[in-house]
């Protein structure tokens, strides 16, 4: 049995509907196969319906169903990473002089989701539009190794950028995901099924027929998405995407991406931005942090590995109680928000245990000691 | 939305987008049917055929519909952009899109003929072609039966002596146009003018005349018949077997010889039938006329007052003009209305969806100034035709070589979309302007070497500015499949500064 399989079979198990049945609809959409997404897509359909009411039992039998015919399929699909676009010490400044991106190098293969964090105005954006062909470079050069002879236009046919700021459309939303995925050549009875999938993939079946000054600006970015993945881009650059959408959605839309990327049938490098610095830590394979324009650190990069373990703290306990409990083996820092407690004897665990120990009450606790967080 | 139009509307988000996004079959399907409807309201129009054309105001009632729907679908239209989402596009696709803007454009401006072509169809329908001149026909020979005393007259004559060429003429008779002008003629007494012609101006004066009495090799008598055609339509007769008759014609019918007692009772009923039929008085001031009679109105000017045959006359010419407003002579100005309009704005639409709103807009305001430029400067100098025109065509020229540029750089520059955007809409235009170029500078060389009159320098000239026309669409045609697709495809693609 395929692990994929075994892990819905775990989250329908323990309950975890909403997930698997957003998982199952992922591993229905590698298999390719129209009358398994049309499954799918009613499955999710009667998941939704029952979802506020009592889950009856036939939902598990269909589940269980359905993941038998996927399993099937997908034992023939493999997944392959190849390389997808090389930035080699790209760097951009802008006329007004006023900002300047110092030169950046970066791969990105399919099934990549490549973190760009930093604090506003440092560059990120400007990185992500670099890669997206959007800003021309002063320095360097992008190879989009997968195009032959391409120009922009291939260029910016097979990759999708999504800004921060999402421009307005018109229409319903489902006509435009219907025009996005027939212009990217997919017709006919096809389009139709993928575009009820990516409604249903994404929570936005309810709101198909709405206008975008109907729908609010988390469903925005949530159809943007939608309309993106219809094009099927093999990478997808996201400025910020987590901006408009409140917690929850954060956390499952970046999971949501994370698999998206990793897809057998249609894998993709993502490469996105935000302050979201330990949400996307969680979800990314890289983590860039960029500061002043520089790359001031990636994850994985042994020269700048920590030499101490960090952990941030929340607690209503003085300094003076917090040395006290840790026998001053730690340097505290106080923000005002929270005590960062830097210390090379002790690791988090230890940390943790001593203030638990130590009856200190903890709102708040994270190990960053292996996080961009170090730097900002 | 019908529930064909929708399925079909369907089908065409689903498989076709390109086509989907211009909405023509929005625009095709909702405009032909405004256009029945108005054709059915324009058919139901109660006005009277002998009075003048309403088309002016109905013209402008439905252009500003035509502009509101315009906009309406420029809302639906931008709403979608293949192009600008960077999809699937073939070579043909700019094109296709192309025709599709014109298709939609044009159907938006057809509304504007609705009426006319409305008010032509009940013109024929009204009145036949053949009943049109035996009317005009009747009522002429009629009313100089009628007043066979009053208008019995003696013809005017001129005696014409032929003279070299080059010799200068003791009076004058003044060459316009091919035409003479006619010499006075006061009624009932004949003027003897003597006109000095040359033999090949002679030679056309000979085909005006009704009558020529040669007395020597160079001196002759030319003799007019009085104007008996009061009803007088020259394009009546053009597509009849029956032909209007002349005044000449009329002289033979009633006045050569001497009448027989005619039954005037008979021949003044029908008349009076004749004339209820097509007198038509309209109650505006500017088609008041005195028919009083005067004491020194002329026996032509009694006649015409006393039967009204000035009203007469203005609605056999209203019913005409509505009958043969689509006759080979006068389509072309309409075709050419309906051409031009339709592929400016055309133009205007394909170059706004291939190009940012930014350099569109920059696009217009150079296209505006360097126009105002390019007039002071030749009105400074007194530049002559050609020079403006060759300055045109220099324009596109060098409109095409900057475009050329996008091939070499390496970001997205305003100005370069404006060179891409000005050559686009200049070169629809190119072949007519090198024509009228080569026209104008053709009338300069002659008129430099010759002097005077530089009329008709190029004979079939409407001939050639079809040719000019018809070339100067198959190029744009051809540079859209084989040049602007790729130009504006590499521009717009490129990343900004």
């Amino acid at each position: 049995m395929h692990t994929r399989i075994a892990e819905i079979q775990s989250y329908l198990q323990h309950n975890d509907l909403s997930l698997a049945v957003r998982r199952i609809l992922d591993a229905s959409l590698d298999t390719a196969n129209v009358p398994l997404l049309k499954e799918s897509i009613a499955f999710s359909q009667a998941y939704r319906q029952h979802e506020k009411t009592a889950i009856p039992a036939t939902f598990f039998q269909s589940a269980n169903n359905l993941l038998d015919k996927i399993d099937h399929v997908n034992e023939k699909l493999t997944y392959h990473t190849t390389p997808l676009v090389t930035a080699q010490q790209i760097g951009k400044t802008y006329h007004s002089g006023n900002f300047s991106l110092q030169p950046i190098s970066l791969q990105i293969n399919t099934g990549d989701v490549v973190g760009v964090v930093g604090e506003n105005g440092n560059g990120k954006t400007t990185l992500l539009r670099c890669i997206a062909g959007q800003l021309a470079l002063d320095t360097g050069e992008l190879n989009f190794s997968q195009l032959q002879q391409a120009d922009y236009y291939d260029i910016k046919h097979h990759l999708a950028f999504i800004p921060q700021r999402i421009p307005k459309w018109y229409g319903s939303l489902k006509d435009n995901l219907h025009f996005s995925a027939a212009i990217y050549g997919i017709k006919n009875e096809e389009n139709t099924v993928m575009v009820d999938f990516m409604l249903e993939r994404l929570d936005l079946t309810p709101y198909a027929h709405l206008n975008w000054s109907q729908i609010s600006s988390g469903y925005r970015t949530r159809f943007e998405i939608a309309r993106i993945l219809l094009q099927k881009p093999k990478l997808l650059i996201l400025d910020e995407p987590l901006a408009n959408l409140d917690i929850n959605a954060q956390q499952s839309i970046l999971t949501d991406l994370r698999f998206m990327a990793k897809s057998v049938h249609n894998p993709m490098g993502i490469l996105l931005s935000s302050q979201q610095l330990h949400e996307v830590e969680k979800i990314a394979d890289t983590v860039l942090l960029i500061k002043n324009g520089s790359c001031l650190f990636r994850t994985g990069e042994p020269e700048k590995t920590a030499q101490a373990f960090v952990v941030e703290l929340e607690t209503t306990a003085g300094r003076d109680t917090l040395q006290q409990v840790l026998n001053n083996q730690g340097e505290l820092t106080y923000n005002g928000g929270f005590y960062t407690i830097t210390a090379k004897e002790l690791s988090a665990q230890d940390i943790l245990s001593s203030l638990v120990n130590g009856k200190i009450p903890i709102t708040y606790f994270r190990d960053i000691t292996h996080s961009t967080k170090r730097f900002i | 939305m019908p529930g064909l139009l929708k399925s079909a509307e369907q089908k065409l988000l689903l498989n076709k987008p390109g086509v989907w996004s211009t909405r023509t079959h929005l625009v095709l399907y909702y405009g032909l049917l405004f256009m029945v409807l108005l054709a059915v309201v324009c058919f139901l129009d109660p006005s009277d055929l002998r009075t003048g054309s309403m088309s002016p105001i109905w013209i402008g009632f439905v252009s500003v519909i035509s502009i509101i729907a315009l906009v309406v679908w420029l809302i639906y239209l931008l709403r979608f952009n293949l192009f600008k989402r960077y999809g699937v596009i073939d070579r043909f696709y700019t094109l296709t899109s192309f025709i599709l803007y014109f298709i939609s454009a044009g159907i938006i401006v057809l509304f504007a003929y609705v009426q006319p072509a409305v008010e032509s169809i009940r013109a024929n329908m009204a009145y036949g072609d053949e009943e049109i001149v035996k009317d005009i026909n009747a009522i002429n020979t009629k009313v100089c039966q009628l007043e066979y005393n009053l208008l019995k007259m003696p013809w005017s004559y001129d005696t014409v002596s032929i003279v070299e060429e080059g010799e200068e003429p003791r009076v004058n008779a003044a060459y316009v146009d091919g035409d003479y002008e006619r010499t006075d003629t006061i009624a009932g007494k004949p003027a003897r003018h003597h006109i000095f012609l040359d033999s090949a101006a002679f030679s056309y004066k000979q085909h005006e005349v009704d009558s020529l009495i040669k007395l020597n090799d160079t001196l002759y008598i030319l003799h007019y018949t009085p104007a008996y055609d009061f009803i007088g339509l020259a394009i009546a007769d053009n597509s009849t077997m029956n032909k209007l008759l002349s005044s000449f014609d009329l002289y033979n019918k009633v006045f050569k010889y001497p009448q027989h007692a005619a039954d005037r009772a008979t021949i003044s009923k029908e008349l009076g039938v004749l004339l209820h039929k097509y007198h038509y008085q309209e109650d505006l001031p500017s088609h008041s006329r005195n028919l009083e009679i005067e004491e020194n109105d002329g026996p032509f000017d009694i006649v015409s007052k006393k039967y009204h045959l000035v009203h007469v006359q203005t609605a056999f010419s209203n019913i005409i003009e509505k009958k043969y407003r689509w006759s080979k002579e006068n389509l072309p100005p309409y075709i050419r209305v309906f051409y031009y309009v339709t592929l400016i704005i055309t133009l205007l639409v394909f170059i706004f969806r291939h190009t940012t709103t930014r350099t569109f807009f920059l696009s217009l305001l150079t296209g505006v100034l360097l126009a105002i430029l390019t007039g002071l400067t030749f009105a400074f100098f007194h530049s002559e035709d050609s020079t403006f025109l060759l300055t045109i065509v220099n324009y596109t020229i060098l409109f095409f070589l900057a475009s050329l540029l996008v091939f070499y750089i390496h970001t997205r520059k305003v100005v370069t979309g404006i060179f891409i955007n000005l050559f686009v809409s200049l070169v629809p235009f190119f072949p007519l302007f090198i024509f009228f170029w080569y026209d104008a500078w053709k009338k300069e060389q002659i008129y430099k070497q010759y002097g005077g009159d530089v009329q008709g320098v190029i004979t079939n000239i409407d001939k050639y500015i079809v040719y000019a026309e018809t070339g100067g669409a198959l190029l744009f045609i051809i540079l859209l499949v084989t040049y602007i697709n790729k130009v504006y495809r590499r521009w717009y693609s490129l990343p900004q500064e």
